[in-house]
């Protein structure tokens, strides 16, 4: 089966420019190789700064300046059609957005028009997609969705700022469903709110994978999240994937010196062993170390380490690291 | 609803509190000076080479005396000065004498608030409509022309564009007549009403380019940040049709600043008129103004001062009152 | 210094990028030394009249030609530059000092006193500055001069300062900083130079000119009406004799052309100036983003 997204090689920076006019590139993703299967949800772990938010975002074709590709593929592979994302012109792109992907930001605080009533919101989206649905059907089609996935009726008639922070991602889930996505990219849904909601909002993205079959990428820094929710799991580490695979196996087995620390870091219940925590921090993302770019914090580094740069090998049936002590880190 | 209505009272309040301490000052400001107002007058009469005899000059005097309220204490004075401009009772014109100041202010306040009530929706909805779109497509090239055409247009103070546009259309080119407002007597009438455009097209034309220029810069700033918001960028990840973000998003969103910007431009906008009419002869409360201080017509000057006080004031109030019941976000709370 | 070193280096890269900056930049300086150092050297007394043959157009000998009360139009107007000038500053500095010193109390402090400053400065920003100007000028004439007028444009524009830069504090007070800052002891006189500074500084700038532009507008407007200083020359007061002589009618055109002129250029330099420095040391696009 063909995987659902497959990105070659991609490179993506931020061209800034400093206080003295200076060009300076911020390479937020860094020659990334990864796919997205069925029915799957493929989490994207890292430290704040590593690059997981532009990963997705050029992922789901949203590049607007200062953020500009360099290169590489991502090819989307639907039903039958195989194409490129990056090659597709503006239109071809606007109409495929939300009926085969669709996007769930950071902060969906403010990602709601203040001055539109939620009913609106959905209304915009069918209007732009489905031109030819009658406003009964259309309203049919919204009621049925908030029932369904357990909002309240009142929040279609409410304007944003009436809602709470928590029933607000919801809606956002819910806008970003409504279409029937293949596939739905969302960018740390639950970091912004309290516990309690967290576990709704998680509840609702797996019953949605679960309702629609489609495939999701999730985004977040909470170890935990991808322990629950995902199936697969990228960490990623200065704008480059240093280990991805099943999440069972990363978590039972992490090879890379830096999925481990992550590891380390979550607390469990009756361990009482001390939280240690990596020295250092991450690197600046314009100009990244020689070599591997976790050397310099990395215990077990070496020479080699600090000259060449580890690429992708394959150390079980779906288990790739970067790292030249491979498997070795116990 | 009950903290709008709350807002709306202490708002009412203090519209009467800001008008009161308005005409305070007033009373100050005529107390203020070196020369005496009563003798000014008296000695400006005689200098005017009308004749006055003694009785009738001491009597004017016990007249302005009183008017002016300059007899008894300082509080009693106060007191007689805002209960009489409460009444609307400004005295008789100076330089009309003895027509009272109201009269003459009444009959030139409909010209003026005529000519400033189109000009002001018009310039508002323009400068914002194109504004809007030009900060929307901030980067193109014609959106960079319209700007600064309106950053040209903005610094220039009514009276010289005023100035400008009389050389260029009724002097260079005379299309348009030099002065007046053509009707002294207002039949309703076909051709007295084409008069009436011809003669208040240059006025209108020179107000409305005078304030396009703050609405279209100010909006277009607006609509550039109102871009960058999350909920735009969000719309535009919906492949949301460009032309519905730009209505539906950005341009509503931004307007509702506007109409507030609208009430603080209020004053600015009310003086450029005033001196916009003195340039066309147009017979507003300008050109009253403008005859009032040719010829020292103190009680005209003051009621045209307290007029337009009152004229700011309650279209402040009036857009104050309004605001709450179009931003959703205070209307359902 | 380092701070400062950096700031001017990022002010010639600006200069060098943005045109309409550039060009303002130039233009303004042309006019501050026709104003504040050509008007030194001018050969006649702009109070008097009769020091050159009157009506005559721009030739070598008067650059910008003479009018009809004999003076010398190019040195009489260096010295309404200069007037204009120092009259729109100390309107501009008078009412910015008073609006910043209010605003920055009414942000600070809140409650009743932010009310009662708030109710103050609403009240004269409601007010329509010409019929008051016209109205005190109309009383004090004959003892205005260009001290005394850009005091009473200050005292009835000092509104709006207030309320941006109590905006601007009340943000600023609620941004992180300011809590640091706070809890290691710092006083709030001692944020409010070493770490709001910086913020403000931008605003201030444009500020100032853009109230100088006021004002000299004002002043111009204030003209017509016959009540400027009429005995000084400024530019307002070139254009109301100009107009008391029918100069446009007469065929005289030089006599309120070139006023005008350099009206336009005056104010419009000033303007762009002031955008453009609103828009470029503004600290949000130092960051560069566009």
């Amino acid at each position: 089966m063909r995987p659902l997204i497959q990105a070659h090689d991609l490179k993506a920076y931020y061209v800034v420019r400093s206080l003295l006019d200076e060009e300076i590139y911020i390479r937020a993703v860094d020659g990334i190789n990864i796919s997205l299967n069925n029915s799957e949800i493929l989490g994207i772990a890292g430290e704040s700064g590593c690059g997981k938010s532009s990963l997705i975002k050029v992922l789901s074709g949203l590049i607007q300046p200062p953020l500009k590709v360099f290169g590489g593929k991502i090819i989307y592979n639907i039903g039958k059609k195989s194409f490129d994302l990056l090659s597709l012109d503006e239109e071809t792109l606007r109409k495929m957005r939300w009926e085969i992907f669709s996007y769930i930001p950071q902060g969906s605080m403010s990602v709601l028009n203040p001055t539109m009533r939620i009913r609106n919101h959905f209304f915009e989206i069918i209007k732009a997609h489905k031109r030819d649905m009658e406003k009964e059907e259309a309203n049919k089609l919204i009621e049925n969705h908030i029932r369904e996935l357990g909002l309240p009726a009142e929040v279609l008639t409410s304007y944003p700022h009436q809602l709470s922070g928590g029933m607000r991602q919801r809606v956002v889930i819910a806008l970003s469903t409504i279409l029937k996505p293949k596939i739905i990219f969302a960018d740390e849904p639950i970091t912004a709110l309290d516990v309690i909601t967290q576990r709704g909002v998680m509840q609702m993205l797996l019953e949605v994978q679960k309702k629609l079959h489609n495939s999701i990428i999730l985004v977040t820094h909470d170890m935990g999240v991808h322990a629950e929710i995902t199936d697969r799991v990228a960490i990623l580490y200065a704008g480059k994937i240093v280990e991805v695979g099943l999440t069972n196996d990363i978590y039972e087995k992490p090879a890379h010196p830096y999925t481990h620390y992550l590891l380390k870091s979550l607390p469990q219940i009756g361990d009482e062993t001390k939280k240690i925590s990596i020295e250092g921090l991450p690197p600046p993302l314009d100009n990244p170390p020689e070599g591997c770019r976790f050397h310099p914090r990395c215990p077990l580094a070496t020479r080699k380490c600090k000259e060449e740069e580890p690429q992708l090998k394959k150390i079980d049936r779906d288990h790739f690291v970067a790292c030249h002590f491979s498997g070795e880190m116990r | 609803m009950s903290e709008v209505k709350k807002y709306l009272i202490s708002r009412i309040v203090v519209y009467f509190l800001e008008i009161l301490f308005a005409l305070s000052l007033c009373f100050i400001i005529i107390r203020v000076g070196p020369i005496d107002p009563v003798l000014e007058i008296i000695n400006r009469t005689a200098a005017m080479s009308e004749y006055i005899d003694p009785e009738s000059a001491e009597s004017l005097r016990e007249t302005l005396m009183e008017l002016y309220g300059l007899k008894g204490s300082l509080l009693e004075q106060y007191e007689h000065f805002i209960l009489r401009l409460m009444k609307g009772d400004f005295g008789p014109s100076y330089s009309i004498f003895p027509t009272p100041v109201v009269e003459i202010i009444q009959r030139a306040l409909p010209w003026t608030l005529g000519l400033l009530f189109w000009t002001t929706i018009l310039s508002w909805i323009l400068g914002n409509f194109i504004g809007g779109i030009a900060g929307f497509f901030k980067e193109r090239g014609w959106a960079k022309t319209l700007a600064g055409f309106a950053m040209i247009i903005y610094p220039i103070p009514y009276y010289i564009l005023a100035l400008i546009l009389v050389f260029l259309l009724a002097y260079l080119l005379p299309i348009f007549p030099l002065g007046g407002g053509g009707i002294k007597y207002v039949t309703f009438s076909i051709e007295s009403f084409f008069t009436y455009i011809r003669h208040a097209f240059l006025p209108g034309l020179s107000l409305v380019l005078g304030s396009y220029g703050w609405w279209f810069i100010s909006m277009r700033n607006l609509a550039a940040n109102t871009r960058t918001e999350d909920y735009v960028q969000f719309a535009e990840y919906e492949g949301l049709s460009r032309r519905v973000i730009m209505f539906k998003y950005v341009l509503r969103n931004s307007l509702l600043p506007q109409v507030t910007g609208f009430a603080v431009a209020l004053g600015g906008i009310f003086s450029g008129a005033l001196a916009t009419e003195v340039v066309f002869e147009y017979p507003g409360v300008g050109y009253i103004l403008y005859m009032a201080a040719t010829r020292g017509d103190f009680n005209l000057m003051l009621g045209v001062l307290v007029y337009s006080i009152l004229a700011v004031a309650t279209a402040t109030l009036i857009i104050d009152l309004i605001y709450p019941f179009i931003d959703p976000r205070i209307r359902y709370k | 210094m380092e701070a400062r070193s950096i700031y001017i280096k990022r002010f010639r890269v600006i200069l060098k990028r943005n045109l309409s900056l550039m060009i303002s930049f130039i233009t303004l300086t042309a006019i501050f030394i026709l104003g504040f150092v050509l008007s030194f050297f001018s050969p006649y007394d702009p109070r008097r009249w009769g020091t050159v043959p009157s009506d005559l157009p721009p030739s070598w000998t008067y650059l910008f030609g003479t009018n009809s009360l004999g003076q010398d139009i190019f040195w009489l107007l260096t010295w309404a530059l200069r007037n204009s000038l120092i009259l729109g500053f100390i309107a501009s500095l008078a009412g910015l000092s008073i609006g910043i010193i209010l605003g920055v109390i009414a942000g600070y402090k809140g409650g009743l006193i932010e009310r009662i400053i708030l109710f103050f400065a609403d009240t004269f920003i409601m007010m329509p500055t010409l019929p008051i100007l016209i109205l005190v000028s109309s009383r004090i004439k004959g003892t205005l001069n260009m001290f005394i007028l850009g005091l009473i444009i200050a005292s009835l524009t000092w509104g709006m300062p207030v309320r941006n830069i109590r905006s601007m504090i009340l943000s600023l007070r609620e941004r992180e900083f300011t809590y640091t800052a706070l809890f290691s002891g710092s006083s709030f006189i001692k944020i409010l130079f070493k770490e709001y500074f910086p913020h403000l500084l931008p605003w201030i700038l444009a500020s100032v000119m853009g109230r100088t532009l006021f004002a000299i507008g004002m002043e111009v407007t204030l003209a017509i009406f016959g009540l400027s200083t009429l005995n000084e020359a400024t530019l307002g007061t070139m254009i109301y004799w100009a107009n008391k002589y029918q100069a446009m009618f007469r065929g005289l055109w030089w006599w309120i052309g070139f006023p005008v002129i350099f009206i336009l250029i005056l104010l419009i330099s000033l303007y762009l100036l002031s955008s453009g420095i609103n828009e470029h040391l503004n600290p949000r696009s130092i960051r560069g983003q566009r």
